[in-house]
């Protein structure tokens, strides 16, 4: 195919042209920025594909706006845009109407905590089969560095130039508090670990939520004193704490550092596969 | 091209709006040959404010305007507020039916011909029940103008009320039936 | 997933439906199998009745957090392989909006039942009120067509509902049904026809495309979205994807995108999707509009109007007939797209056009620029209530002087 692919509302990097494992198209590229977290991260949700032999059919990546929109590039399967924020309502549609379908939801920080936080937890409670990732930068991305809902406080971002002022959202204990039955948070320091984790989510039966922290070098390094891709990866590393290690720390301790690991598992029913019964029920009674 | 307007106005929980479905339900599904559309103050009845409802009963195949039209042929009021709002919307050899207990009859001077029907002292004396005053006002409606037939009117009662109230609802229609039938002799004789 | 989803299951005959009803059940008549809404009243009696229901025909009921989940649910259940619908009033359908946009431009079939109710802000829930209607059309950001119908009675809130579900299937537009809280409050007789009578008139979901010797296309070959043939001078508008089948593209974008769904920033692309979703409708006009007129092949005025005001100007038309005057009564059974073929038409064989609406004039615009001949039009508006039989007649008597 001739036409080059669509590119995101962010100005073009002048690295953007790396050559990668693209795949689709014919083309031997992605757009992310040079030493961005996203491309490792497909890498890895790719492996996790072929290594599960995944049915597309089965399992669809259902994305949401933002950098990673471009996934695509690199991703096996099939794979439905959505609009900013609405990634876990259209899979809600998808799991209702095909309880034998468990689509795997890639978003944003900001699509999954800030424009589409009430998705987000109503899902959690619904614990319908659904698996989220969520891919954490710490800032907007796609729109040019902005703060978003995971900024640490006092950091900078193109709408924080003088350190933002607000706390940052747990998304961890969010998800735990609204009722999601699998819960865990990885790094790009940490890739074994996160597709183990992925490889689990995607046979749990119930509400499955990854947060997965990720560098963003040209806009959150940049405007943090983090000139090199490399440095916001040690940032990242160097920040995040086993989740066994963390538990004999204070909260002032803990205080910006990311605690990696399995929150919880406890199965819980699924919504779809309760609404199969509902379904019995209703027909018998009508009888 | 006939059509009968027909208003029915009190306060949220006298049954207006059950009597309504009632007179719509019984024209439509029990008697062949003609159709209703039943409209209401919707969103008031369950909350004791002014209430009102309009059935409109034709022999055509579609009724276009789906309200009744002022003034209207038969108007029936709950309330003294009802009466006094709606009373110069009736037909003058229309139909005014009212009910002594709520509505004095000096509050209530139409032209139109004018029949008390005591529903809340008949449901609450004799049958001891308050709600069955509905099924009374509907046979008290259907025995005064006659505009559907009395076996369409039962099935209707039963096709209305919970299985285990059937019985006393039938009673209290038949009630009504008699009480309306005698009115409208007196008023012929 | 098919082995829980059932046939109809209303026993034909004779019911007293409320307006709010008729719609659930021609919905469910017309195959409609998911449902995803949130409470807003005047239409709750739609949510509340469809979840009772569509798990009695095996369809499936979620109450959404807001009417953003429930439309992009429903989108969501539609590309599922589900005929799907949403409803909602006012206030919650200007939160679809941007969900709307997008589904035109992914040629998404949905259903949205607009029951609409006084504005601007939280309005009056009780008051009917045909706010919403350029809103349906231009509420969302871009450019794209709706189908849009207008009943105006319980029992064609039942058979129109079924239309629109057709509608949707076959121009892959997003189809909105308009109601009003008075309208979808109505108690009136609905005929329920035989299922195979039924059958007859709905369209179903194609699971399969085929080619033009009736082979079933590979994935290759399948193209998602509409694409303009030159050769035959028409739009081929593609069965819709389905993400459990073969039938799905590799990357469905949110973005403009080609008829191969493959996204790109050209101006070319926008030029052809954009043409395209708008036109498969617009080229179509004719297909596409129903309308009904009444006496007005030798009227002098016509009355030109759409939902409930259509009943109270029949009524009107009828009267001024009676009295000698040469009045006609033109129906839109379909508000969008605009029937302006028709309306043409009309505004040639009359001198005069007068368009009641229940609103401060929505459509009278549409009208006025489709009328030739120097036909005059003039808006008769009613805020948030019905005109009365006289006031139209008097109207029309007025127009005739
Ligand atoms: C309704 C709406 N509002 C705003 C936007 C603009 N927008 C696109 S992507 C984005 C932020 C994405 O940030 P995030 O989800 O963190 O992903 P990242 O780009 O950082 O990977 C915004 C605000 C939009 N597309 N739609
Ligand atoms: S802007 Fe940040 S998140 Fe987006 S591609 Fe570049 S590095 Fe990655």
């Amino acid at each position: 195919m001739s036409l080059p692919p669509y590119t995101p509302e962010r100005p073009r990097h002048p690295y953007e042209d790396m050559p990668y494992t693209g795949r689709k198209f014919g083309q031997a590229f992605h757009l992310f920025c040079r030493g961005c977290g996203y491309g490792a991260i497909g890498q890895l949700l790719c492996r996790v594909f072929k290594e599960e032999r995944l049915d597309e059919k089965k399992h669809p990546f259902i994305v949401g706006v933002g950098c990673y929109s471009i996934i695509p590039l690199i991703l096996p399967g099939r794979i439905w845009m959505t609009l900013h924020g609405r990634t876990l309502p259209v899979a809600t549609g998808i799991k209702l109407a095909n309880p034998d379908v468990t689509p795997i939801c890639l978003a944003g920080d900001g699509d999954n905590l800030s424009i589409g936080t009430n998705h987000f937890v109503h899902a959690c409670r619904r614990n319908i089969g659904i698996v989220l990732i969520m891919l954490h930068n710490n800032i907007y991305g796609m729109t040019g560095g902005q703060a978003a809902p995971t900024t640490p406080h006092g950091m900078n971002a193109t709408t924080a130039p003088y350190g933002f002022l607000e706390t940052e959202f747990d998304a961890v204990s969010l998800a735990i508090s609204a009722g999601a039955t699998y819960v865990a948070r990885w790094t790009t320091a940490h890739p074994r670990q996160f597709m183990k984790s992925v490889k689990k989510a995607i046979k749990w039966k119930g509400f499955a939520f990854i947060d997965m922290v990720s560098q963003c070098p040209t806009y959150f390094g940049r405007k943090n004193d983090m000139a090199q891709p490399v440095d916001v990866f040690n940032w990242i590393k160097g920040n995040s704490i086993p989740i066994n290690k963390a538990e004999g720390l204070s909260p002032e301790e803990l205080q910006g550092k990311f605690i990696v690991g399995e929150f919880k598992e406890s199965p819980r029913e699924e919504l779809s596969e309760k609404y199969i019964e509902l379904i019995k029920r209703a027909r018998e009674k009508k009888k | 091209m006939t059509r009968t307007e027909i208003k029915i106005a009190g306060y949220g929980g006298q049954g207006v709006i059950t009597l309504s479905k009632m007179i719509a339900a019984a024209a439509i599904l029990h008697q062949e040959g003609i159709t209703a559309t039943q409209t209401e103050a919707y969103g008031a009845q369950a909350r004791g404010g002014a209430c009102w409802a309009e059935v409109v009963i034709s022999d055509e195949e579609m009724i276009d305007y789906p309200r009744a039209i002022v003034p209207v042929d038969v108007l029936m009021v709950f309330s003294e507020e009802a009466a006094r709002n709606y009373k110069g919307e009736v037909k003058k050899d229309g139909i005014a039916i009212f009910d002594p207990l709520t509505v004095r009859p000096r509050k209530f001077k139409v032209k139109a011909k004018r029949y008390a029907v005591p529903a809340n002292q008949i449901a609450t004396e004799e049958l001891k029940m308050p709600v069955t005053q509905n099924a009374i006002m509907f046979g008290a409606f259907i025995g005064i103008t006659g505009l559907i037939d009395e076996e369409s009117g039962r099935q209707c009662v039963r096709d209305f009320v919970p299985s285990k109230f059937i019985d006393i609802n039938l009673k209290a229609y038949e009630r009504g039936l008699e009480i309306g039938k005698k009115l409208k002799e007196e008023e012929s004789s | 997933m098919s082995e829980y989803i059932y046939e109809y299951d209303m026993p034909p005959g004779r019911y007293v439906w409320m307006g709010n009803t008729a719609m659930v059940e021609g919905a469910l008549a017309a195959g409609c199998r998911f449902f995803a809404g949130y409470p807003i009243t005047p239409q709750n009696e739609v949510p509340e009745r469809m979840s009772q229901r569509l798990p009695q025909v095996g369809g499936r009921f979620i109450q959404m957090e807001d009417e953003i989940g429930s439309i992009s649910a429903v989108v969501g259940a539609a590309l599922g392989g589900l005929k799907a619908m949403t409803s909602t009033s006012g206030p919650g359908f200007s939160l679809m909006q941007e969900t709307m946009s997008w589904a035109a431009a992914i040629e998404v079939p949905i259903v949205v039942g607009e029951v609409q109710r006084t504005g601007p802000g939280a309005g009056i829930v009780s008051l009917p009120h045909h706010s919403d209607i350029i809103q349906a059309h231009y509420g969302g950001n871009g450019e794209y067509q709706v189908i849009a119908f207008a009943p105006a009675t319980s029992q064609e809130l039942f058979d129109l509902t079924i239309e629109a579900f057709n509608a949707a299937e076959t121009w892959r537009t997003p189809t909105i049904i308009f109601s009003d809280s008075w309208l979808g409050h109505i108690h009136e007789e609905v005929k329920v026809p035989p299922l195979d009578e039924l059958k007859k008139r709905v369209i179903p979901r194609k699971k399969v495309a085929y080619d033009a010797e009736g082979k079933p296309l590979k994935r290759q070959q399948y193209l998602p979205f509409t694409m303009y043939d030159k050769k035959a001078g028409e739009y081929k508008i593609s069965i819709t994807p389905n993400i459990t089948t073969e039938y799905f593209p590799e990357w469905l974008p949110a973005v403009t995108h080609t008829p191969q769904s493959i996204p790109n920033e050209f101006q070319e692309s926008s030029e052809i999707m954009v043409t395209n979703i708008n036109n498969k409708i617009l080229a179509n006009e004719e297909k596409i509009v129903k309308i009904d007129e009444y006496f007005t092949d030798d009227a002098d005025v016509a009355l030109v109007c759409y939902g409930l005001p259509y009943r109270t100007a029949l009524r009107s038309v009828k009267m001024a007939r009676a009295d000698g005057m040469k009045a006609g009564l033109f129906r839109l059974i379909t508000v969008w797209p605009f029937a302006k073929k028709a309306v043409r038409e009309l505004s040639q064989k009359v001198k005069k056009i007068l368009v009641p609406e229940i609103n401060i004039g929505q459509i009278v615009i549409w009208v006025e620029a489709a009328v030739e001949d120097g036909t005059e039009v003039k808006p008769i508006p009613a805020i948030s209530r019905l005109h009365e039989p006289k006031e139209l007649y008097n109207e029309i008597k007025e127009a005739l002087n």
